[in-house]
């Protein structure tokens, strides 16, 4: 551009001699700046539009013809320069984005790499959990889990969680006949387990037997620990509840009752527990045995009892197609809910107390009041209702034996309707938070939906029969005991976490600590099982890695220290 | 004649009596029988409905008055055991299904008269099927439920063996008396045949001097012949339906002792169930098959 300049000012200063005619000269110079401004050389153009002023006598019409011309190269030079500058910037950046493609490209490589690694140590894993080796197994898999902290697949996930079941499962021997169920003191330092054989067993957390109770009801085998006390309840065969220390001392009972006692329930306050049995008398106690009141109305078994939540109220449920709602201060009859034509298969106090939800076999759910009034019946199902949900979120739920679930406002009025299964629906439960909620069916399926009714996730590689189903405390897992002889641990994405198959009967029950940091679970080959759950005896690991023997020096390690 | 009949009659409820009184009575408690009794229904437990009730009881059973309710969801049968002299006790048991699949029924979900009842319990019996509502929530179908019951008690054993000793056989070392006195009768009738032949030789004898010399003063001499031939027959005759009655008496007594023998091995194959030499196959289903697995066992009882 410079000599072009250094030609153009030299033509500017030698015009005068050259003898050009003056309108010549302003043509001359207008046609090779337009030509130039075409050319986009606005430089150009602008040099020979300025020389047009070195022309003599310019008409008005040409000067401002000059200067539009001015102002056009002007303008196009910036335009230019602008257009320059974002094709620079745009070159720049895609620069840039190559970059970070290739750095991108990089890390899945590097990730991509440690997957594989991981899997292959989780396939290992769980290769060595089937010869029984759970140590080597444990850190195996752990080792995958920590090459993948932030995307664990599946199978790594279900390798760890089987090699914390290899390696710190307890399985707990003792009893002949079908265990029903299991209670973990909140300290862990007391497991209690009861069976159909007739007995109580208390186990240390090692999984050794401490005590035997034996004459306890193989009928309602319901043992009930109290929350705060150091104590448990069991009902005797002789017809009595006794309540025990953790040592197996026996420090109270009640008086016998008439009839075989059906069900079992303590306050949450832990100072007192009723009792309800087959003539369908119901009765409330102190913790030393003594009786507090008689809660008396039913004229059939009564099959369940729940406290309220603030532990001010009863709820008894009968085999007679009736509810009754009691005082507990003095056992006083508030409300005898009657509304239901048939069975009542489930009734539950909301967790404010505020509503009371029962579930009957004449196709309808009844809403009270936490003073026994009715607010409505929930009509819409066209079978049996046989589950009743209340969440900490004030949404209802109700499932029938058609595999519809409906959910409802607490006020009664419907927000969705869910065909959730073919089969029918066997359980229904809310997560503690609310947040989520299961259906369990028939058709061996788990299924899990978010409160607002989508469907999550299905669990579907049980075999059998789901015996039990329940959210762990942090509503983050849930545990599922089949028929199939296995117990298994998901997450909510539907993630198989932990498959128990030490079995060799049906698993009957399975469920958490209170504290969510152990589940357990127990069959009809006599047999019992309790783990931590894996994702805490990851966290555990990682931060206090103290492993069965040795290896814990590679785990320290693996760990980088 | 009646009267000869039902002397005869008498004798030989006589004769079997002896018979039976000889063979040794001992007691001992074992199953003595079992009965299948089945009561069907239809069902439907959420709408609180049971109709079409009807009990299978045959002439002979001893499982009697049977009757199914559903009350309060749950179900109560109804039934009463009939107990013979010589049963103790009986051990009851409950099967259940719905449309002709079996229900998982738990001991501990069964109240009542199941198990091992005593012949002194009261003769009514109640069981009820509890936890039904809770534990299949939707029972709707056809419902059977059946009554195993198997009587035991005291064993009347007829023949006496005793299962500490052998089998019962009735041995050639001990059939071989019953051979010798068979030898010995054929013998005596044998020889009798000889006497018979003597016998009648010198009575034609007699019959030839008799005819021939009527009026001939040497008749002594002839019934010298007639007594010799008397003699002769009589012995005959001694023998002849001596060795007859001894022979049939002791083929009587053989096949008595081996008929005996043969009833004594047969209750000695039921009651005290010998360990048998071989082995019996049984092919059924896996017993710890959890739903997945599919194929048969094969099992060999030695």
């Amino acid at each position: 551009m410079k000599p072009f300049r250094q030609f153009v000012g030299i033509l500017f200063w030698a015009l005068p001699t050259l003898g050009i005619s003056q309108s010549q000269c302003f043509k001359e110079f207008l046609d090779l700046g337009i030509q130039a401004y075409n050319r986009e050389d606005f430089q150009g153009a602008f040099a020979n539009f300025r020389a047009i002023s070195g022309c003599d006598q310019l008409t008005a019409n040409q000067v401002r013809q000059m200067n539009d011309w001015i102002d056009k190269a002007n303008k196009g030079y910036a335009d230019f320069m602008t257009k320059a500058r974002k094709d620079a910037e745009d070159a720049r950046d895609r620069a840039l984005n190559a970059l970070d493609e290739a750095q991108k490209a990089r890390d899945e490589a590097q990730l991509q790499a440690q997957i594989s690694e991981a899997n292959r140590l989780a396939f290992i894993a769980s290769q060595e959990v089937e010869k029984g080796n759970g140590n080597d197994a444990l850190v195996l898999a752990y080792r995958a889990m920590d090459l993948t902290r932030e995307h664990p697949t599946p199978s790594i996930l279900l390798a760890f969680g089987n090699a914390i079941d290899a390696s710190y499962g307890k399985t707990l021997v003792g009893h002949n006949q079908d265990v029903l169920s299991m209670n973990i003191a909140p300290d862990h330092q007391d497991i209690i387990t009861s069976s159909a054989d007739g007995t109580v067993k208390i186990w240390n957390p090692e999984g050794a037997m401490q005590h035997t109770l034996s004459g306890i009801s193989s009928y309602c085998s319901k043992v009930v620990l109290a929350p705060s006390n150091n104590r448990f309840l069991a009902v005797n065969e002789d017809k009595k509840v006794s309540i025990y220390s953790m040592d197996g001392q026996l420090v109270a009972s009640t008086p016998m009752q008439n009839e075989e006692i059906a069900t079992l329930a303590i306050s949450h306050d832990g100072s007192s527990f009723a009792a309800g049995s087959r003539n369908g008398q119901a009765s409330l106690f102190d913790l030393q045995g003594h009786l507090i009141a008689p809660l008396n109305g039913h004229q059939a078994p009564v099959n369940a009892i729940q406290f309220s939540p603030d532990d001010s109220k009863i709820l008894t449920v009968s085999a007679d197609k009736t509810a009754r709602l009691w005082r507990r201060s003095d056992g006083t009859l508030i409300s005898a809910l009657q509304d239901p034509a048939g069975f009542i298969y489930q009734a539950a106090f909301s967790p404010d107390g505020s509503r009371i939800l029962l579930a009957s076999s004449d196709n309808l759910a009844y809403l009270y009041d936490g003073n026994g009034q009715l607010i409505k019946k929930l009509t819409g199902h066209d079978a049996p209702v046989v589950c009743a949900a209340l969440s900490i979120n004030h949404v209802l739920l109700t499932a029938s034996l058609d595999g519809k679930v409906m959910l409802w406002d607490q006020d009664g009025n419907l927000k969705a309707t869910k065909s959730a299964h073919e089969q029918v629906i066997t359980r229904a439960a809310f997560s503690p938070d609310g947040n989520y909620w299961f259906t369990g069916s028939g058709d061996h399926t788990v299924k899990i939906w978010t409160a607002e009714g989508t469907l999550k996730a299905i669990l579907n590689q049980h075999l059998g029969t789901i015996n039990d189903i329940a959210f762990s405390p942090d509503s983050q897992f849930i545990l599922t005991a089949s028929a199939d002889h296995t117990a298994k641990l998901w997450d909510l994405a539907g993630n198989l976490r932990m498959n128990q198959d030490a079995f060799q009967g049906e698993v009957l029950a399975a469920g958490f600590s209170s504290d969510g940091t152990l589940l357990w679970s127990c069959s009809a080959d006599g047999g019992a099982r309790f783990v931590g759950n894996p994702v805490v005896l990851f966290t555990q690991l990682t931060e206090h890695p103290v492993l069965p023997d040795e290896r814990q020096i590679e785990l320290y390690h693996l760990n980088g220290q | 004649m009646t009267i000869v009949n039902k002397n005869f009659r008498n004798g030989c409820l006589l004769a079997w009596m002896v018979l039976n009184a000889s063979f040794s009575v001992f007691g001992q408690a074992d199953q003595l029988s079992s009965y299948r009794t089945t009561v069907t229904a239809r069902i439907d437990l959420a709408a609180d409905q049971l109709t079409s009730v009807q009990a299978e009881t045959g002439p002979n059973q001893k499982v009697k008055e049977v009757n199914l309710q559903l009350i309060n969801g749950e179900l109560v049968l109804q039934y009463e055991l009939d107990f013979a002299s010589n049963e103790d006790y009986c051990d009851v048991a409950i099967d259940v299904s719905l449309d002709r699949k079996p229900l998982p029924i738990k001991n501990y979900d069964l109240l009542g008269n199941t198990g091992t009842q005593q012949r002194e319990d009261p003769a009514h019996k109640t069981v009820i099927l509890t936890h039904l509502l809770e534990n299949f929530l939707d029972l709707k179908g056809d419902l059977m439920l059946t009554i195993n019951a198997k009587f035991s008690g005291t064993r009347i054993l007829r023949y006496g063996v005793t299962c500490d000793g052998p089998r019962p056989e009735f041995t050639p070392k001990q059939k071989l008396p019953y051979y010798l006195v068979v030898g010995a009768s054929a013998g005596m009738i044998g020889v009798a045949q000889i006497f018979k032949a003597s016998s009648n030789q010198t009575y034609s004898k007699y019959e030839h001097y008799q005819r021939d010399h009527p009026e001939d003063g040497t008749r002594e001499a002839f019934d010298l012949f007639y007594k010799d031939a008397q003699s002769d027959h009589k012995i005959y005759w001694i023998l002849q339906y001596g060795g007859g009655a001894i022979l049939a008496a002791n083929v009587t007594w053989f096949v008595v002792r081996a008929v005996r023998n043969k009833r004594a091995g047969k209750e000695y194959d039921e009651y005290c169930a010998p360990a048998k030499v071989g082995f019996q196959p049984y092919i059924g289903r896996p017993e710890s098959l959890t739903g997945t697995e599919t194929g048969f066992s094969l099992t060999y009882h030695f």
